[in-house]
């Protein structure tokens, strides 16, 4: 994303670009924030990165979850170009899309990719690691290979003319990435010693540690996009081989995965992004200052304000329900219909255009059980965790926020829906 | 917040609103770099076409491109691999269709998965896409891939059943009913440009009426559309006229243009053709003079039999924009009409030249040529249609035609099971399919076809003759009982004249037809553009003459001399195709001059025409005879015609030019399985051991080598119980020796 250039639109075509619903905002390359990027009320990151300069006899693993689009990525981005991060830690940050097929992960890919990076990385960044763990790390890459080749009853391995231990990890997982048959030979040779790969995770870090002066912190994004049976065997099933890197983690959860009911015994090591809060628990009327102010910025930092009328703008941050990623879209599709009928600032009639494009879609995919059980919802606004709610949540039907304790309403379009 | 814009308390949008809106998605995405998902929900097969179509016109317009992927035509789906290899894709727009048509798609759940697994790629490498649903997929697609869902960038709507109707977008919801279009066929190309301007006309662009004081107009126009949607074109008409008449004295000359529009597309449909004229030409004195109105009125004309006047109107149309393809395709289509073919042909390339990726020239060129009985030409013309339009049955009817007639039975059959899978189906097309495959063994297959021929057939005699056929061929399965019932069946609708069948067919008198009997008639292509009054004469089926067989050989040659020198000469003489531009500029980079040619061997192959296919890759390879990926795909046809040896030695050209060793390791894999299938392990071995030495890291061919070396420890044990290793296959005697000169034997 480096040839975007993060302008404040002042004429409907850059205002569209700018509110693309998949644009990641990177930091500067000085570390400083991304012009685009606003702190929530709350700062809700801010709590994440307490915990992980908070004291600690082992270095943390966290859980970070939220709903698509509510910026993860985003803060998990802000999160490592924090300075006091970057005073205790040494931060690695990739997307497990980078390193493996996420349609078909598993616990040991996740492994890997993590030895993998944090080597990578820090050689690319200029650091050398000692001779002696050279050493012992070309041995280990030495008897993986050769359990490669006995497994595949070959003679010359891929591996074998890769004498550099920075090749092998890039070709180790580029052969995850795209190679099933090279991916369920590795999986097979690091099942049978995979505490030979945490000691290779862990003889890195330490090594890091001890020159750098700071221990790795892996921030591992886009762990989320995986179906929940991958995410279920990788985080719960194998939840404490991932605990075991002597490096502090961040993995990215899906919702789906938050939700459910085995991920309650380590629920106090995760953290979830609220969306922002537009008004108050119970009390639709009492309307969240902050929250909408938030929303302002948000729009403000990408479009001159003198492009939208000031009543459209609150109403469209209302139809929004506080997800920056509906907000983007109501912003971008109101922005498209002024900009098609020629206007020169978008108003109420296109953001009402927008919501109801957008409840026509929820019209489509919602049946009456689930607009029986919407309506409920949204007369008591209780959260609880169960299966007829999570794929609602999924959908972005239901949003969750936190005042205190969790709680959840519906959509905000879907108001209209709900009760016509 | 400005009171500008009344908008009805509605839940859809007109289509040309919907249409605009995507478009304008597109633009702003191609403009600025970026991806857009779209997802396109629509009710019927009929209104997806019609959308589509006019949403292509608007990109092709916009010099973009359209790629479908077309689930039901993919073996293997891989979204992400499709849209990688598409070199321009940046000015490509994918349409990803249909998910599941007439809910007939097994695949449906596997696409889903893969969607999944593609809506990253598509982000990170800014993939336009459209996804064609209907609510039912939609439904589905939620439920089953929430996520997958809810990365969707936006949705719109062609569900035309709504009768719930905004009238203060900018334009009409044609009128169309969800039926499927009849197969159209080249003597009614003036119809089928009639639907066209149907189409075009329904274009409007009606202003945002602002005041109060016009929402009598507004509200008038909205009775009018909602008559026009029900079919009450008279009542439409009422509406609309007194719609006009207060726009009039509004004396607001937009207002007044937008309603004479509107008045005129319903006078067309009324077919009251002078009046929808005079309207467009009251707006013309309005002011409001355009290329669209200019091309609405010639389409008029020509639908009326007004040829000279429909000249005047699209010359008209061309003096405002000399490049409009539309235009060019009108007059083209308007001195098809008059029997000036020559004139006609020019037009449609000048259609073409200005916009390649235009359908509709290229089926009537198509068209015309098999009058000019350029059947080479027109096969081309008809290829590039089902390129662009996989589900263009006419086009696919056309090249069946085409094939039949020269005998290659294969590529006619699948070309007529497209047609047919499309839903288009006639006595003709299954009667040929039906012979088709009994030329090429397919007889058991046939029979279906024949009975579906007989069910459509009309005509008593026809039918007769369609039975007795039939009859025939259960005799030759052995199904004695049914053919007699086909030879009663016949016999009945003679009442026992001439078309009962001789006793001395059928299997009880010890007789048999044979397959002698069953011989197309040679096609009598028309020509003219009239629809023939007498059925008997332009149908092959039907006559007695034996078709004369076509030797394979000599077709293919005058099948590239045809390309070589007539189509493309005369493409040449618009100074602008792009193929002939490839041709001609051999500054580009490699691949590039020869990639329309390979696309249509492409194109042949998936058809299945595979000699044709040899035929245009052996022209790229003339062309271009150092791009190693021309050998690959010449290799590749010979693979498809089990011509292992020829594969090799083309594949190890290939090699020798690949720019990489890891190519060279892949194309020597690729030899290694030849090799395999000729039992030639020795060869095998060979070829794996050098793939494996240019790319160790190729683990699939270590796998390979290995049970290579089993086979042959086998072979070898055999081999102590007397049982000979399998031989060297003769094919590659030879081959070996002199691989260059072979090659250019082979493509000279």
């Amino acid at each position: 994303m480096s040839n975007f250039d993060y302008i404040r639109a002042t004429d409907f075509d850059r205002a569209w670009l700018n509110f693309e619903l998949d644009l990641p905002l990177e930091p500067r390359p000085d570390g400083g924030p991304n012009p685009f990027y606003i702190t929530r009320p709350g700062d809700p990151i801010a709590e994440l990165g307490d915990s992980l300069m908070a004291p600690f006899y082992r270095p943390p693993k966290f859980f970070f979850s939220g709903h698509r689009g509510c910026g993860k990525s985003t803060e998990l981005l802000h999160l490592m170009s924090s300075p006091k991060i970057k005073q205790k830690y040494f931060p690695i940050n990739f997307s497990i899309r980078d390193e493996a097929d996420i349609i078909d992960l598993d616990y040991r890919d996740v492994l890997l990719a993590i030895g993998g990076r944090m080597f990578r990385d820090y050689r690319r960044k200029g650091g050398e690691l000692p001779a002696r763990l050279m050493k012992d790390l070309d041995s280990w890459r030495g008897k993986v290979e050769e359990e490669m080749t006995t497994i595949t009853k070959g003679r010359v391995s891929g591996f074998e003319i890769t004498s550099a231990i920075d090749a092998f990890f890039a070709n180790a997982s580029m052969k995850m990435k795209l190679e099933p048959t090279t991916r369920t030979v590795i999986r097979q040779v690091i099942d049978r010693n995979v505490t030979g790969l945490i000691d290779v995770i862990n003889s890195i870090a330490a090594a890091i540690k001890a020159r750098e002066g700071k221990i790795p912190l892996i921030l591992i994004d886009d762990l989320d996009k995986p179906g929940l049976k991958e995410a279920r065997s990788i985080f719960q099933e194998r939840r404490e081989i991932m605990m075991q890197p002597n490096v502090a983690i961040v993995y990215t959860v899906s919702s789906a995965l938050f939700y459910s009911k085995d991920f309650d015994s380590i629920r106090d090591q995760a953290q979830f992004l609220p969306n922002v809060k537009l008004h108050a628990h119970n009390a639709p009327n009492q309307l969240s200052r902050e929250g909408f102010e938030t929303l302002r910025r948000f729009v403000s930092l990408r479009m001159d304000p003198r492009l939208i009328d000031a009543k459209a703008l609150d109403q469209a941050i209302d139809y929004s329900g506080g997800v920056f990623r509906e907000m983007a879209r109501i912003m971008r599709t109101s922005i498209g219909r002024a900009r098609r009928r020629k206007a020169s600032m978008v108003e109420s009639a296109d953001v009402e255009w927008a919501a109801t494009e957008i409840r026509n879609e929820y019209r489509r995919i919602l049946n009456k059980e689930d607009l029986d059980l919407l309506k409920q919802i949204h007369e008591h606004n209780n959260l609880e965790y169960n299966d007829r709610i999570r794929p609602l949540l999924q959908l972005l039907a239901l949003l969750e926020y936190r005042n205190g304790e969790n709680w959840i309403d519906i959509h905000p379009v879907l108001r209209k829906l709900l009760y016509e | 917040m400005s009171e500008s814009t009344p908008v009805l308390d509605v839940d859809v949008e007109l289509m040309e609103d919907q249409l605009d809106a995507i478009l304008h998605e597109l633009t702003l995405s191609i403009k600025w770099g970026r991806p857009s998902i779209l997802f396109a929900l629509y009710a019927t097969s009929s209104i997806r076409d019609q959308a589509q179509q006019k949403l292509e016109e608007s990109i092709f317009k916009s010099n973009l491109e359209v790629v479908h992927y077309q689930i039901e035509y993919e073996d293997q789906l891989d979204l992400s691999q499709f849209i990688a290899d598409i070199s321009n894709r940046e000015n490509v727009i994918f349409f990803i269709d249909p998910l599941n048509s007439n809910h007939q798609n097994t695949k449906i759940n596997l696409l889903i998965s893969e969607l999944n697994s593609c809506r990253e790629y598509m982000i990170d490498n800014r993939v336009r896409v459209v996804f064609w649903m209907t609510p039912e997929e939609a439904l589905s697609l939620a439920h089953a891939s929430p996520d997958f869902w809810a990365s969707r960038h936006r949705v719109f709507e062609f569900l035309h059943e709504d009768k719930n109707v905004r009238i203060s977008a900018r334009g009409f919801e044609p009128v169309q009913t969800a039926t499927a279009a009849p197969l159209p066929t080249r003597s009614n190309l003036v119809a089928a440009d009639e639907e066209l301007m149907d189409d075009s006309a329904l274009v409007l662009d009606f202003p945002e009426f602002g005041d109060s004081s016009v929402n009598g107009i507004n509200l008038l126009l909205m009775m009018g559309v909602g008559s026009w949607k029900d079919g009450d074109l008279e009542k439409a008409r009422e509406s609309l006229n007194a719609a006009l008449k207060i726009a009039e004295n509004s004396k607001n000359n937009t207002y007044i243009a937008s309603c004479l529009k509107a008045i005129a597309l319903v006078n067309s449909d009324l077919g009251k053709i002078s009046e929808a004229v005079r309207s467009y030409l009251k707006v013309i004195e309005l002011g409001e003079e355009n290329v669209t109105i200019w091309n609405n009125i010639g389409k008029l004309f020509l639908k009326a039999g007004k040829y000279v006047d429909a000249k005047n109107a699209f010359n008209n149309a061309l003096s405002l924009d000399a490049t409009d393809p539309i235009s060019w395709n009108g007059m083209g289509s308007m001195y098809a009409a008059s029997h000036k073919l020559d004139d006609a042909v020019r037009c449609f390339k000048n259609a073409i030249q200005y916009n390649a990726g235009y359908v509709k020239p290229w089926l009537n060129l198509g068209d015309v040529l098999v009058m000019q009985n350029r059947s080479s030409d027109a096969l081309y013309a008809y290829l590039r249609c089902v390129e662009m339009d996989q589900k263009n049955v006419h086009a696919w009817g056309e090249i069946g035609k085409i094939y039949f007639k020269t005998g290659s039975y294969l590529q006619a059959a699948e070309a007529y099971k497209k047609a047919i899978k499309l839903g288009v189906s006639n006595t003709e097309m299954n009667s040929n399919l039906a012979d088709a495959l009994v030329r090429t063994g397919q007889r058991q297959e046939a029979v279906a076809y024949y009975h579906s021929a007989v069910d459509l057939e009309p005509d008593k005699n026809r039918k007769g003759i369609l039975l007795n056929k039939l009859g025939d061929l259960l005799n030759n399965l052995n199904d004695a009982e049914n053919a007699d019932a086909a030879y009663d069946h016949a016999a009945n609708l003679a009442g026992g004249g001439l078309l009962g069948v001789p006793q001395q067919n059928r299997v009880s008198s010890g007789g048999n037809f044979g397959f002698e009997t069953i011989q197309p008639a040679e096609i009598k292509f028309g020509s003219n553009w009239n629809v023939p009054s007498n059925h008997n004469q332009t149908s092959f089926l039907y006559e007695t003459t034996t078709y004369p067989k076509v030797e394979l050989e000599e077709k293919m040659s005058a099948d590239e001399n045809a390309m070589n020198n007539g189509f493309e000469e005369n493409m040449n003489k618009t100074e602008d195709s792009t193929f002939t531009a490839m041709n001609q500029d051999k500054s580009q980079p490699q691949g590039e001059r020869t990639r329309i040619w390979n696309r249509l061997g492409d194109t042949y192959l998936k058809a299945g025409a595979v000699d044709q296919a040899i035929d245009v890759f052996k022209k790229s390879i003339r062309m271009e005879p150092d791009f190693a990926e021309n050998y690959s795909r010449l290799a590749q046809a010979f693979v498809r015609k089990l011509q292992f040896g020829e594969a090799i030695a083309v594949y190890r050209r290939s090699m020798d030019l690949a720019g990489s060793d890891q190519e060279k390791s892949g194309v020597l894999g690729l030899i290694a399985d030849l090799h395999i299938q000729l039992k030639d392990y020795s060869a095998a071995l060979d070829a794996l051991e050098n793939a494996i030495n240019l790319n160790p890291g190729s683990d699939q061919f270590i796998l390979s080598l290995d049970k290579i070396r089993d086979s042959l420890e086998n072979s070898e044990k055999s081999a102590h119980a007397d049982i000979p290793l399998p031989q060297q296959s003769n094919v590659l005697q030879g081959v070996d020796l002199n691989v260059g000169k072979y090659i250019n034997d082979l493509v000279a």
